[in-house]
């Protein structure tokens, strides 16, 4: 029996494989070239559930990933001194 | 040495064997000491595998956040135990060394290797006992490069995985490397039958994946998997499982997700198309050719944590054009088909306790050689599970700096049709209700 007898209609599956691996090699390319280079890993605000204002006595600039004036280690974006997040580990 | 000449339907007895048994179980407490955050931080109920939005951002990232350039313990070790109890005793002992009903067993015990070595390079590797078949072998392997990149002005986080099952990579608890149930025993009667991306090929390939995802809203994934050869499994204490590929098999990933900050959802669809030799068996000349294709979808809402609500659904439906199997005598039929949809609903009280309901439906072509041992000769199974669990650390980092945690667990799986039939279903008189199972477990990690 043919090995490929499910593949003789039309594209076979090597040629499909084939296809498929120079479309994302293309295509991987075609994305390096546009890349900017960015920062180590970050999470969303919103995955991190940051708020701009305060919880209770926990604030930001209290928190061990707070990087002075307005940013943070994990959470992406313009962070306020005076915000919170889930993440909020106090500063040792 | 066993014969490598394996039948269609002892290949499989293996594809079930790995779909059902192999518990996805993880726990990773060095991540914990990394990233200065609880287990609550990165897992629902402050313990195993299921992901909160961060702990999708830290996966996705590389595993790389860390909150100082200092060195961090990157060893963890992980064991569970567990009693079972089946409604009636097993036809035979599911194991050397074990009886016929009310098992106690340590299931489990692993070790970690796990972190980063920069901002962009970071992983684990995950080495096992299996107390139940007493051996040792490697489990799940997962490195990675990340980076966060813009490309055409969209911000990207991108990058690539090398890791040995297919799904493993992936950041939501829908699919099978990482869906619920969370944790499982060799112990228990389980069916015979599940689709190859249910555990069928895990630790018995390499692959790697290149994965982005596009501005926190759409995820992709194209990975390429190879069976490495049987010298290099052996000494990994694995095998060819379902089979060994022909070649390479591709395996694709696309998703749409949002995240609101209290809430989230994701849906995908998701494809795995390997060729495999069944068993490694290249006798025949041919191969079986399996696509398994599949839609998918989360919610989760997490409010203030105090109360996080969860939904998985996950449908898999899978062709088999079984060449190889067929002319070994394991299957009356070239073609054949399986479906098979999971459902899970959880909550969990302040990341303490928790609830979780499954559904479980598996349903095929008849085969009456793929399928001995069900009288109707069907693969169809369904039931229900549920689970009851209860963390005693993971919410701050107050034990052992959030390095010890302890989960309490007791599972009830119903099973409302099972190899086939709901009674009789091998003809021996066996009812599905008989291999419903209760299981205590106690899984703590370190």
């Amino acid at each position: 029996m043919a090995k490929t007898e499910y593949s003789t209609e039309g594209v076979s599956r090597r040629q499909l494989l084939r296809g498929a691996t120079v479309t994302a090699c293309g295509a991987a390319v075609l994305v390096a070239t546009a890349m900017q280079p960015a920062e180590a890993a970050t999470v969303t605000q919103a995955a991190a559930a940051y708020q701009p204002t305060p919880k209770g006595d926990q604030r930001c600039d209290g928190c061990a990933l707070f990087m002075a004036p307005s940013s943070c280690k994990f959470v992406a974006g313009t962070i306020s001194p005076s915000g919170w997040c889930r993440l909020y580990v106090k500063k040792a | 040495m066993a014969s490598r000449r394996t039948s269609g339907g002892t290949a499989a007895l293996a594809l079930a064997a790995t779909a059902f048994f192999v518990s996805p179980a993880h726990a990773v407490p060095a991540f914990a000491e990394q990233t200065g955050q609880p287990c609550s931080s990165c897992h629902v109920g402050a313990f195993g595998p299921q992901l909160t939005p961060f702990g999708r951002a830290f996966k996705e990232g590389g595993y790389t956040m860390r909150t100082s350039d200092g060195f961090t313990n990157p060893l963890s070790a992980m064991a569970i135990a567990s009693f079972v109890n089946s409604a009636k005793d097993q036809g035979a002992p599911p194991a050397p060394h074990y009886g016929v009903n009310n098992n106690a067993t340590i299931d489990q015990v692993s070790v970690f290797v796990a972190g980063s070595i920069d901002d962009h390079f970071g992983g684990f590797s995950q080495f096992t006992y299996d107390g139940v078949g007493r051996s040792f072998s490697w489990d799940n392997l997962d490195l990675r490069y990340a980076d966060n990149v813009t490309v055409f002005g969209t911000p990207v986080v991108a990058g690539l995985s090398l890791n040995n099952a297919p799904g493993l990579t992936d950041p939501w608890n829908t699919l099978p490397a990482w869906g619920f149930p969370y944790t499982g025993s060799d112990l228990a009667p389980a069916p015979t039958t599940g689709t190859i991306l249910d555990g069928g090929l895990a630790q018995s390939v390499l692959g790697v994946s290149g994965y982005a995802d596009w501005d926190s809203e759409i995820y992709t994934e194209v990975a390429l998997y190879f069976t490495p050869g049987h010298g290099f499994l052996r000494a990994l204490g694995s095998d060819f499982g379902a089979g060994s590929i022909t070649g390479v098999a591709p395996y694709l990933r696309a998703a749409w997700h949002k995240d609101y900050g209290d809430q989230n959802f994701e849906i995908g669809v998701f494809a795995f198309l390997p060729d495999l030799y069944p068993g490694g068996d290249t006798s025949t000349g041919t191969s079986d050719l399996y696509s398994d294709l599949g839609i998918d979808g989360s919610y989760q809402y997490t409010g203030d944590g105090s109360a996080i609500y969860g939904v998985n659904l996950r449908y898999t439906y899978e062709h088999q054009h079984l060449a190889a199997t067929n002319l070994l005598g394991g299957a009356a039929n070239l073609s054949n088909s399986l479906n098979d949809i999971h459902l899970d609903a959880s909550y969990y009280w302040h990341n303490e306790i928790g609830g979780t309901v499954g559904f479980f439906n598996t349903w095929g072509t008849g085969d009456a050689l793929l399928y001995p041992g069900s009288a109707v000769f069907k693969p169809d199974s369904s039931g229900i599970s549920f689970q009851v669990d209860g963390t005693i650390f993971g919410r701050d980092m107050d034990t052992l700096d959030g390095r010890f945690n302890i989960r309490l667990g007791l599972q009830y799986i119903v099973y409302t049709k099972f190899d086939g039939a709901t009674t009789n279903y091998d003809g021996l008189g066996a009812n599905a209700s008989d291999n419903n199972t209760l299981r205590l477990f106690v899984w703590t990690a370190l």
